[in-house]
């Protein structure tokens, strides 16, 4: 007999999360937002290409603080759109920490009104970047985030989604925000949201675009009992085929936001159990591209992973 | 080489499924994995027809193996048939009830290219060897998966059976083939197990009646809940006793039989042997089988987790006079 040895790959201390995509200007970028170092920021922001550009933008969305002094820097530097910018994606964020997460009965009359007087903030800085410079696609994105979360019109939600592919028609930030515009929710319904998906990811081969399929499948499992809906061959088969369409596509090109992709494409599709897909993105991932979302810790990856892994294996397995 | 039993005290530790077959079956995956190809093709290569069978099967079920084998040796007929065969194993994930299932308009598109992509590498295998069963075990294999007439099924088993007559996994293919999700029938599935358990006697063959009896009460479940993927096999299924004497008599011409040899795929006869006696109350058989599945040689299929073995295994103790 030979020795039944365990996996050897069950190194599970190896795994790491980076929350920055290994990318050295999103680690400076974070560091000199806490650190209230414009100059640097500023550097980093400046030089970056559209897909870092959106990136970056969400660090300085989520950087504490940044209310506090960006009023400064729009001051000192009045030509520059940038600050005014970040200020008013800044807002958005503010906005939501003074809201909370939770349903609209959870939050009280003095959490809306700050809510509403932030979102304006936003709206406003956001508005006078478009006006002085109308093909600021991070501008047009904040300002779809913002059609939801003031309860815009479904035609003004879809009048800036439309300005802002006009200017960059893969835009995954955007693309993701216009899906929430479109969700039950956010007063939209089941079947704009998985129009939009299927659309925009037939329009979009071979980007990241058709992960928004995989995210209105997420989405519905609510409305569908959970985790068994994904486990439903119609539903996992067009998450796989949009992972197809995307990352495995022959026209894709493998840049910064890639690993977010494996990340959301390998665990909708080890839920559904198509093990050998979500087994080859496993592969991908590897040690070093776990990421928080959608997984939520090192545990829930490494256990996913090593099911999945596991029910591939043995072959015979036709059930 | 069989370890018919190891006596061990660690009852509570929970048993694992045998991943593999034989140590080379191991060797094979990890280096697959590893994208060694000169190791592989070696292992790949061996002598005995069933044992290269088998290992055709570890490598073709190693996930994502279609995306660089055919660049591992251009031109070559195995890496060909790897990846015709890895498609089509990718391919049935998405219809997990065959044609009866529901399915999306761009999964079925994928469907469509990827069995297209195999029939491509298949076809072009059996053309240029045409004596080389396992090109017509995954001829088999596509022939369902592209809806082909079941004579043209049939077609391709005749060509298999003459080359290797009691070929295992082309009897499986077969026998899937003519399953009602795949547009034949239970009577076919049925009629195809018994036939060729009676042609060959002594052999592993008979153990279709089991697949056959599972696969039904598989079909049964679907069709009384079509819509629910986590449908569990109504296991009172095994209990009428024209079932146990079909099964019993499967038994007879197959491990139970004088010219019965133990050869590597063994387990898996054992295994769907002890599933269907355990759940037909045939407690001792079943009980003897399990003490040669011992804790060393429990398969994923037909049990699908370690827990349902477990049960299984105490249902037949229990029961134990």
């Amino acid at each position: 007999m030979w020795p039944k040895t365990r996996r050897a790959d069950d190194a599970d201390d190896t795994v790491e999360i980076n929350e920055f995509l290994h990318d050295e200007g999103a680690r400076r970028l974070s560091v000199a937002l806490r650190d209230r170092d414009w100059p640097t920021a500023r550097e980093i922001l400046t030089g970056a290409d559209p897909e870092h550009f959106m990136y970056y933008m969400e660090f300085a969305a989520s950087a504490d603080g940044v209310e506090e002094w960006i009023p400064d820097v729009i001051r000192a530097e009045p030509n520059s759109t940038l600050p005014l910018l970040v200020r008013g994606a800044r807002a958005v964020y503010w906005a939501w920490d003074a809201r909370g997460s939770g349903t609209s009965d959870t939050v009280s009359q003095e959490q809306w009104k700050i809510w509403f007087q932030r979102l304006k903030l936003a709206e406003n800085c956001l508005d006078e970047v478009i006006d002085r410079d109308p093909g600021c696609a991070e501008a047009w994105h904040y300002l779809v985030v913002l059609g939801r979360a003031r309860q815009l019109p479904m035609e003004e939600r879809w009048h800036r989604f439309n300005k802002l592919i006009e200017i960059d028609p893969t835009h995954l930030f955007g693309h993701e925000q216009m899906l929430n515009n479109l969700m039950p929710k956010w007063s939209g319904s089941t079947e704009a949201m998985f129009d939009f998906a299927r659309t925009r990811a037939a329009a979009c081969p071979g980007t990241n675009v058709p992960l928004i399929v995989a995210q209105a499948h997420l989405e519905h499992r609510w409305s569908e009992g959970g985790k068994a809906y994904l486990r439903r061959p119609e539903v996992s088969g067009e998450i796989c085929a949009a992972a197809h369409t995307s990352v495995w596509h022959d026209d894709y090109r493998r840049s910064l936001l890639t690993p977010v992709l494996w990340n959301h494409f390998a665990y909708s599709l080890s839920v559904g159990r198509l093990f050998r897909p979500a087994n080859a993105l496993f592969d991908e991932i590897g040690d070093e591209w776990v990421r928080t979302a959608p997984w939520r810790s090192v545990e829930r990856f490494t256990e996913l992973r090593d099911w999945s892994r596991e029910k591939d294996d043995d072959t015979g397995r036709d059930d | 080489m069989w370890p018919f039993k190891k006596e061990s005290a660690a009852e509570e530790e929970a048993p694992e499924f045998c991943r593999f077959l034989d140590e080379d079956a191991e060797r094979l995956r990890d280096a697959l994995r590893k994208r060694d190809w000169e190791t592989a093709r070696g292992i790949l290569g061996a002598t005995d027809p069933e044992t290269r069978s088998y290992y055709f099967s570890v490598a073709a079920s190693t996930y994502g193996i279609e995306r660089w084998i055919t660049g591992a040796e251009p031109g070559a007929a195995l890496p060909l048939l790897i990846r015709g065969a890895a498609l089509l194993t990718s391919a049935w994930e998405l219809r997990p009830d065959g044609w009866t299932g529901r399915i999306s308009d761009a999964a079925a598109e994928l469907w469509t290219r990827w069995v297209s992509q195999a029939a491509a590498c298949i076809d072009e295998v059996t053309t240029r060897e045409p004596g080389w069963a396992d090109a017509w075990t995954w001829s088999i294999a596509l022939s369902r998966s592209l809806g082909l007439p079941l004579d043209e099924r049939w077609r391709r088993f005749h060509r298999l059976i003459e080359i290797e007559p009691d070929h295992w996994y082309g009897h499986e293919q077969m026998l899937l083939a003519l399953t009602p999700k795949w547009g034949g029938s239970s009577e076919a599935v049925f009629d195809f197990a018994r036939t060729r358990a009676a042609a060959c006697p002594g052999t592993h063959i008979p153990a279709l009646v089991a697949l056959a009896h599972r696969e039904h009460n598989a079909h049964l479940s679907a069709v009384r809940e079509p819509d629910n993927p986590d449908r569990s096999l109504e296991l009172t299924y095994y209990e009428p006793t024209e079932i146990t004497d079909d099964l019993w008599e499967a038994a007879q011409l197959s491990f139970w039989h004088d010219d019965y040899e133990t050869t590597v795929l063994t387990p898996i006869v054992w295994n769907n042997f002890a599933y269907a006696f355990a759940w037909g109350d045939f407690h001792k058989p079943a009980w003897a089988l399990f003490d040669s599945i011992g804790e060393d040689w429990i398969t994923r299929s037909p049990w699908g987790d370690v827990e349902f073995f477990l049960r299984s295994r105490d249902y037949t103790r229990d029961n134990l006079e």
